[in-house]
């Protein structure tokens, strides 16, 4: 165990299969207000050319995250990063080489990429934690989704910073 | 660039939504449905919106313009401030190029003004 996690790096999540199902996708785009038919109908997603309603781009994601078979809490563990210090979103970053369809079977896998630390004036000492997640169906890529979190280290900041 | 993409306007945010995303996402933090979980942090009064679902506000903003929502080739963002119950959120995007069938631009949302979410997008778009 290094005390700036750089051992971290290369972990791979348990990976699996994921597929979202209609009644998820139908919540989440009611809840980001998404009013396109073709995430609801599978009759305007064949207008559009795809054989099922899209998930949302945002519920992706999660869908991610859900296939690669992680938590945020196993990530914070992972780093001995107590979730009351204020874990933040770092920079998200999705590609699609093609859209999500409901109820189709999806690959995923994925690891830790990067363990970055820093320090700020008005920050503190910091990790950055990156990770990668890939979706792929039948051997073909889908989605590669990058982020980060932003684990604040406060008992390493000087006294007084956030 | 003579083309440019609509902005669109999401809200007032509201707590009930937030209520759907916390149980879909399985969020256990209460400052997204509990009002005096919010006040005991001293963040007000109001529930604070997930941020994929600001996040998502901008996606539809893209997906508006395309229609399709199968267009997104690449989204980049990062999470700037807190948006609240009763917040309008405003996004839009503006246009930076196009060529080989991909248009490439800056995003934003905002509210009041002050950006909640800053980045980047691409699109497939028909002709």
């Amino acid at each position: 165990v290094s005390e700036d996690f750089q051992d971290r790096v290369g972990h791979r999540f348990p990976g699996g299969t994921v597929s979202v199902p209609h009644w998820e996708n139908w919540l989440w785009c009611d809840a980001v207000l998404a009013d396109h038919p073709a995430h609801r109908s599978e009759a305007a997603a064949r207008e559009l050319g795809y054989p099922a309603p899209l998930v949302h781009p945002g519920l992706v994601y999660f869908a991610c995250v859900r296939g690669a078979r992680i938590t945020f809490a196993d990530i914070f563990n992972l780093m001995d990063f107590d979730e009351n210090d204020g874990p933040m979103f770092g920079e998200q970053r999705m590609v699609f080489a093609e859209p999500l369809l409901e109820g189709l079977e999806y690959e995923a896998e994925g690891e830790i990429t990067a363990v970055l630390r820093k320090e700020g004036r008005r920050a503190g000492v910091f990790d950055i934690v990156t990770f990668e997640i890939r979706l792929s169906r039948e051997g073909r890529p889908v989605v590669a989704s990058t982020s980060s979190f932003v684990l604040p280290r406060r008992h390493l900041s000087p006294q007084g910073a956030a | 660039m003579s083309e440019s993409i609509p902005a669109r306007d999401f809200g007032p945010v509201s707590p009930e939504k937030m209520k759907t995303m916390a149980a879909l996402l399985q969020d256990p933090n209460p400052i997204h449905w509990d009002v005096d979980a919010v006040r005991k942090l001293d963040m007000g009064d109001r529930p604070v919106n997930q941020g994929p679902i600001n996040m998502s506000f901008l996606v539809n903003t893209l997906t508006s313009w395309t229609n399709d929502p199968g267009a997104l080739r690449e989204l980049v963002i990062r999470y700037q401030a807190n948006v609240f119950a009763g917040d309008v959120v405003h996004c839009e995007a503006a246009l930076e190029s196009e060529a080989d069938g991909l248009a490439r631009c800056a995003v934003t949302a905002s509210v009041d003004g002050k950006p909640v979410i800053t980045g980047s997008a691409t699109l497939a778009r028909r002709h």
